[in-house]
């Protein structure tokens, strides 16, 4: 195998793992706060990234898509905290099956907007062009994606230690104690869900251009997503990150190798962690 | 007292309609009587994880796939024989059940329900990917059974009925006793000696059975295999069964799977483009106002 291929792919799937971070922290910190596992997250996704590509294809302005989709997601997501998920705090299983029965709403929603066509969007003029890297001519786009993912890492990181992040910490490791102690609770609940439904339509809107849209990324972004929480470990941003980069990697190079099993190795890679680590990589027990 | 005895009408009326429905039904109200019935015993099946075992599993369609894909493998291969392919089915299915219970039963609570959901689709990438064997996309025809309609729908009644006194039996003995102390308490039920993880494993295991003869059963009631039969949809749509009609209650599933089956039936009589939509409405509807399904609003006391 040349080495200038292993290259690429090695950077096509960190442009991969960057999407599913993304997606995975959101998920991540939504079951911290509330212990809610949003599995409409992939259908948030999905529906970024078709808001993303209207709005480019209207406007012929991609980064104006960038700011839409986020911002369109966030509100979406404040309402279903405020409106749906609230009445049923405490009960985890009644908000699992109102997230599913929203990813169903969702999905039929999409199909009579958008159809059922397989569409995908350009990367800006900016960015559509290869560039040369140690060698090898590679996607400019990819490699802002790249970038990018970098940058909301470390946005988080710095969100997380201000005081608002000091409020989600608390909440996170005890509800009550930090409710006790004066943290509206009821804000950060809200202010988390709306920011990751954020996180995740900005996902769709920035992987427009690397993964073609059609019904069914909602629920494969989803289980992604379940994956890399598996792997990494529930709660932790850093567990999102470095779960998204070894299952893009092994999804990535399984692609490449053995092209019949790529589908499988990533469950493998679940199957071996949750037997030796049910935790995660980098998560904690309990 | 009164509840007891609104429960015996009930459920005698509903044997009784059961049993006569063939002669006041033909064509499209037979199929709908069938498909009634077949997914029934895969609710019953379901019930017998979220209400007795706790576990609220959201990979059903795995189970149910696979007991599909058996009866058309195996009918392809041996001849349309009901009893070999019901035979086959549960094994298939009770097989997977055995091999991922060790890893699913790992986690609990909506960890339980995100591994199962992971492990069904694993099911639906296989027989997506494995086109030799499922047909792929294609799906497979399933040969049809040498029998009437008629007399498939009175053979799924009977395994119907035969699974609820089966698992009743089965609930009311030491190890179904010992499966609730378990639900109720795992610390104290283990500590008092019980073998907790045996419990919860064979019951999954036998509820993976039970699941994959529904699966065959509606292998041949269509003659038709295909991906949407280990959809995650199915997953859901057996989760809303039970919940529509009350958890811890077998005859819950029956009546979850009734209300169900024909909801969905004249929601498609309507429109073909917003049947996921409706069942989602549905299952936010019950999550929001109904804590414990159609069932408990019978039994309650007035």
């Amino acid at each position: 195998m040349p080495t200038q291929l292993l290259e690429i792919q090695g950077l096509n799937s960190l442009a991969f793992a960057m999407l599913l971070f993304l997606l995975a922290a959101g998920f991540s910190l939504i079951y911290g706060v509330g212990r809610i596992a949003n599995l409409a997250h992939g259908t948030f996704y999905m529906l970024g990234a078709y808001v993303g590509y209207t709005v480019a294809q209207r406007t012929g302005n991609f980064w104006l898509s960038l700011v839409v989709a986020p911002l369109l997601g966030g509100a979406l997501g404040w309402l279903v905290e405020r409106v749906l998920l609230r009445r049923l705090r405490g009960r985890e299983l009644d908000q699992v099956l109102l997230t599913v029965g929203l990813a169903f709403i969702l999905a039929d929603v999409i199909r009579a907007i958008w159809g059922a066509d397989i569409r995908s969007s350009s990367p800006p003029a900016a960015l559509s062009g290869l560039v040369s890297l140690f060698g090898v001519q590679y996607p400019a786009y990819q490699l802002f994606v790249i970038c990018l993912g970098a940058v909301v890492f470390v946005a988080m990181q710095l969100v997380l230690r201000s005081p608002i992040g000091a409020r989600l910490r608390a909440v996170t490791s005890d509800p009550q104690v930090a409710a006790s102690l004066g943290v509206p609770t009821d804000s950060v609940a809200a202010l988390t869900f709306a920011a990751s439904v954020a996180l995740a339509a900005f996902g769709g809107a920035v992987g427009g251009p690397i993964i073609a849209l059609a019904p069914g990324l909602d629920l494969t972004m989803m289980l992604l997503a379940l994956v890399v929480v598996v792997v990494g470990g529930l709660g932790s941003v850093a567990g999102a990150l470095v779960g998204a980069i070894i299952v893009a990697v092994v999804n990535g190079f399984g692609t490449l190798l053995y092209p019949e099993y790529a589908p499988f190795l990533i469950f493998a890679l679940m199957v071996v962690v949750l037997g030796f680590r049910p935790q995660g990589l980098l998560g904690r027990r309990g | 007292m009164a509840s007891t005895v609104t429960r015996r009408i009930i459920i005698v009326a509903l044997v009784v309609l059961a049993a006569l429905a063939p002669a006041l039904l033909h064509g499209y109200a037979l199929y709908l009587a069938t498909e009634v019935v077949l997914y029934a015993i895969a609710a019953v099946a379901l019930d017998l994880l979220v209400g007795y075992a706790g576990l609220v599993s959201l990979g059903q369609a795995a189970f149910f796939g696979l007991g599909a894909y058996a009866a058309a493998i195996v009918s392809a291969h041996a001849g349309p024989n009901i009893a070999l392919t019901l035979a086959a089915g549960f094994a298939l299915a009770a097989l997977f059940a055995a091999i991922t219970a060790p890893l699913t039963l790992r986690s609990a609570g909506i960890f339980f329900l995100m591994i199962t959901l992971a492990f069904a689709q694993l099911v639906w990438a296989t027989a997506d990917k494995w086109h030799a064997v499922s047909g792929g996309s294609d799906g497979l025809t399933v040969t049809k059974l040498p029998m009437s309609d008629t007399a498939f729908y009175l053979l799924a009644v009977g395994l119907l009925l035969a699974v609820i006194v089966v698992l009743q039996r089965l609930l009311r003995s030491p190890a179904g006793l010992a499966l609730e102390a378990v639900r109720e308490n795992e610390t104290r039920a283990r500590a008092s000696g019980l073998a907790a993880f045996w419990y919860k494993y064979w019951a999954f295991v036998l509820a993976g059975g039970i699941t994959g003869l529904a699966g065959v059963l509606h292998a041949h009631h269509r003659n038709f295999v295909s991906l949407a039969d280990v959809d995650w949809t199915n997953s859901v749509v057996l989760l809303v069964m039970v919940l529509l009609g009350g958890v811890r209650s077998l005859w819950g599933g029956v009546i979850g799977a009734t209300v169900f089956v024909l909801l969905q039936a004249w929601i498609s009589s309507k429109t073909d483009k917003w049947e996921m939509f409706a069942i989602g409405v549905v299952l936010i509807a019950i999550v929001l106002f109904t804590r414990r399904g159609l069932w408990s609003l019978v039994t309650r006391n007035a």
